[in-house]
């Protein structure tokens, strides 16, 4: 596969990615209706761990007989095992925003303003073990397209 | 108020952090490994969390539609997705893909599945300008040299 390929391949993953967050997200709510949300992000993480651990199991088998690629990385450091941690804090900070006078709309937009400048900062400085990568205008509008259709959407909610 | 506007860009701040980390995990141990460590690693904290709050006894979990379950694997499907592809996109540019993903995929959800109606002239009119908006960002994106 070429390059662009490849690209495009990694493009649509993540968009689809992101459609299956949505679902999840919808999903573990309906959960969240019956208990609340701690419980049914400690419920999710739960199945979801098993359903990896059983993934990693069908993975080893079907490529058992596959040699690993000459460019994995040295191990991981202790760090990059943790971002289990960020992630359930997030259920935690996000009902305290929403149910906080700053409400369910300016919690989202500036959650997303929040992923968006941490990935600006993560790429340009490397931080995370991750490639380092120069920002160019292009980004900027990217950011600024993605940000402003988010918040019409979220606007078209209130 | 402005401690709770940091408090919602920590927010976001956390959410990119757990990608990139799993991100970066998944360079040495594969994407599924990554996403188990994602979970389990959740699952105790929310377990301590809950543990010190307690646990509240008042959940019924028999009236939740079994299929809201499928939750949790659709979260290692895509935790596991993300964490593959995000080390080549690098962390802004896999971020934004996913948000426009997200909120594609959430307007599709709330139109088909809660059943809501495109009420009024303002609500058409932002849903088309935002989803125009965040389309444009795609194929901005994409004519981009990685």
């Amino acid at each position: 596969m070429t390059e662009k390929q490849i690209r495009s391949l990694d493009i649509t993953f993540a968009l689809g990615s992101g459609a299956l967050l949505a679902t999840m997200i919808s999903l573990n709510s309906q959960v969240a209706q019956h208990s609340s949300p701690w419980v049914a992000s400690w419920v999710a993480h739960g199945i979801g761990g098993l359903a990896a651990l059983m993934l990693v199991r069908l993975i080893s088998v079907s490529s058992s007989r596959r040699r690993s690629q000459a460019t994995t990385p040295s191990k991981a450091p202790r760090w990059a095992y943790l971002g289990g941690l960020p992630g359930a804090m997030t259920v935690v900070l996000a009902a305290i925003c929403v149910n906080s006078p700053l409400g369910l709309s300016a919690t989202l937009v500036l959650g997303l303003t929040g992923q968006i400048l941490t990935g600006m900062l993560a790429d340009r400085f490397g931080w995370f073990g991750l490639p380092r990568r120069s920002l160019g205008i292009r980004d900027i509008q990217v950011a600024v397209s993605v940000l402003a259709g988010s918040g019409l959407l979220i606007l078209s909610k209130v | 108020m402005l401690a709770l506007i940091l408090l919602a860009l920590l927010n976001g701040a956390f959410i990119a952090v757990s990608r990139a980390l799993n991100g970066r995990l998944s360079l040495s141990e594969g994407a599924f490994k990554a996403s188990s460590w994602n979970h389990w690693v959740g699952f105790v904290g929310l377990s301590l969390l809950l543990a010190f709050s307690g646990f509240p006894m008042g959940a019924d979990y028999t009236g939740v539609p079994a299929f809201a379950y499928l939750g949790g694997v659709i979260g290692a499907l895509y935790v596991a997705i993300n964490s593959h592809v995000l080390p080549r996109l690098g962390t802004l540019t896999a971020t934004l893909l996913v948000i426009s993903g997200q909120m594609l995929a959430g307007l599709v959800i709330d139109w088909g599945f809660a059943g809501e109606a495109l009420v009024s002239g303002r609500t058409i009119t932002l849903q088309i300008t935002g989803v125009s908006l965040l389309l444009l960002g795609i194929l901005l994106g994409q004519r981009r040299a990685s």
